[in-house]
């Protein structure tokens, strides 16, 4: 993952420098991705809508120039297209872990602060060494929870070592999302 | 941050919380009440662990991340630089800025902006409804159309592009019922974009 800031990285996007601007994408994808999914909209709703916001993104980014409030805009620019894709689906979604409330009344409010938290988690995790971001998305994201035997066997220690590792990890993500400026 | 205790529960007993929602003892439950170090801690985790397994699921397919990194290939960038601003040069409501912009008998705004070589024609019409027709017609400044068939303009609220329409051969295009809001709009053709930031359309009212 690059240490440029958003703003170095925009400034470096309208230099011509495509490697910017893949970083760009990269930091922010799963954030983007996920919020037609949070809201409630199938597959293509959520593949067209990633679309549009890059293309948005793209098309402003001379106008985002100045701004270091990418985040925030990119997740206020694809809300108001999840709002606009269920308006058109005439009904609401069957599971909406979003309400409506969140998006009529204040966007840049809880959903906006939810959705920092996980960026930062997702941020800081890119931030760990390869073998503690492997420790760390098998703690966190696999289902049923591996048993720690297994990560072990996957990381080619011993299982009397990987509780040590395990929580050299957690301490790890802790001081990079502390860092990072998570609030809770 | 304030840190109330010097001996912290274990950060694989705040993970086992977070994760399995394992209950504390009592002891750790009161430690936990003050001490904002530790709440900080099970707090990331209970976030992490609420992403949970469909973090993975947010991974954009290959083929959609393809489509947009393609987006930002050295060339296509490289057209950012040619975005230009256009310049108001002629509106027909405004000289009564200060009156309803909808007056008695008037049920159409016109305006014109330039850019470079070329002229955008702009028409706005309010329906009964309130809603407004918004028409344009992009001309280069001798009155040629524009000759690229890819030719497009896009309706930019606020940043979000909400609606695009290609040009006809003639450089037309329309956006009819559309609310009374700030928008500008962004012309797309022949390598050059040219941008009208921030109409503010009003009715009668005002409002």
């Amino acid at each position: 993952m690059t240490n440029r800031s958003d703003p170095e990285l925009i400034a470096a996007c309208l230099n011509g420098d495509s490697g910017a601007w893949e970083a760009l994408v990269q930091r922010y994808k799963r954030l983007i991705y996920s919020i037609p999914f949070k809201w409630g909209l199938p597959r293509e709703d959520a593949m067209e809508i990633f679309q549009a916001v890059w293309l948005d993104c793209f098309q402003e980014l001379h106008s985002l120039r100045d701004v270091d409030r990418l985040q925030a805009w990119l997740v206020r620019i694809a809300v108001r297209k999840c709002y606009r894709f269920a308006e058109n689906r005439r009904g609401a979604p069957a599971s909406v872990e979003l309400t409506e409330t969140d998006l009529k009344e204040d966007p840049s409010a809880g959903l906006v602060q939810r959705l920092e938290q996980e960026q930062v988690i997702r941020d800081g995790i890119g931030k760990l060494s390869p073998r503690c971001k492997q420790v760390i998305e098998a703690l966190f994201f696999e289902e049923p929870l591996p048993s720690y035997a297994a990560i072990a066997a996957r990381l080619g220690l011993s299982a009397n070592s990987i509780g040590f590792t395990r929580d050299r990890c957690l301490e790890r993500l802790g001081t990079l999302l502390g860092e990072l400026g998570y609030e809770y | 941050m304030s840190v109330k205790y010097d001996n912290h529960i274990a950060i694989s007993r705040l993970f086992e919380r977070a994760r399995t929602k394992t209950e504390l003892d009592t002891a750790s439950q009161t430690h936990l009440a003050g001490c904002d170090f530790c709440r900080e801690r099970l707090s990331w985790m209970e976030s992490a662990s609420a992403l949970g397994a469909k973090e993975t699921s947010y991974e954009p397919p290959k083929t959609l991340m393809d489509n947009v990194l393609g987006l930002g290939r050295a060339s296509r960038l490289k057209q950012l630089r040619n975005f230009i601003v256009a310049s108001l040069t002629f509106d027909s409501f405004k000289d009564l800025a200060s009156l309803p912009v909808r007056a008695e008998g008037v049920a159409a705004r016109q305006m014109t902006y330039e850019a470079e070589e070329f002229e955008i024609g702009l028409w706005l019409r309010w329906s009964e409804d309130r809603t407004l027709t918004l028409t344009g017609q992009v001309l280069s400044k001798t009155g040629a159309p524009i000759k690229d068939s890819s030719a497009q303009v896009d309706l930019v609220i606020d940043g979000d592009h909400i609606k695009t329409s290609s040009l006809s051969p003639w450089g037309e295009f329309s956006f009819p019922d559309l609310p009374q809001t700030k928008f500008g709009l962004q012309v797309s053709f022949m390598g050059r974009v040219l941008r009208i930031p921030s109409i503010l359309l009003v009715d009668e009212e005002g409002s």
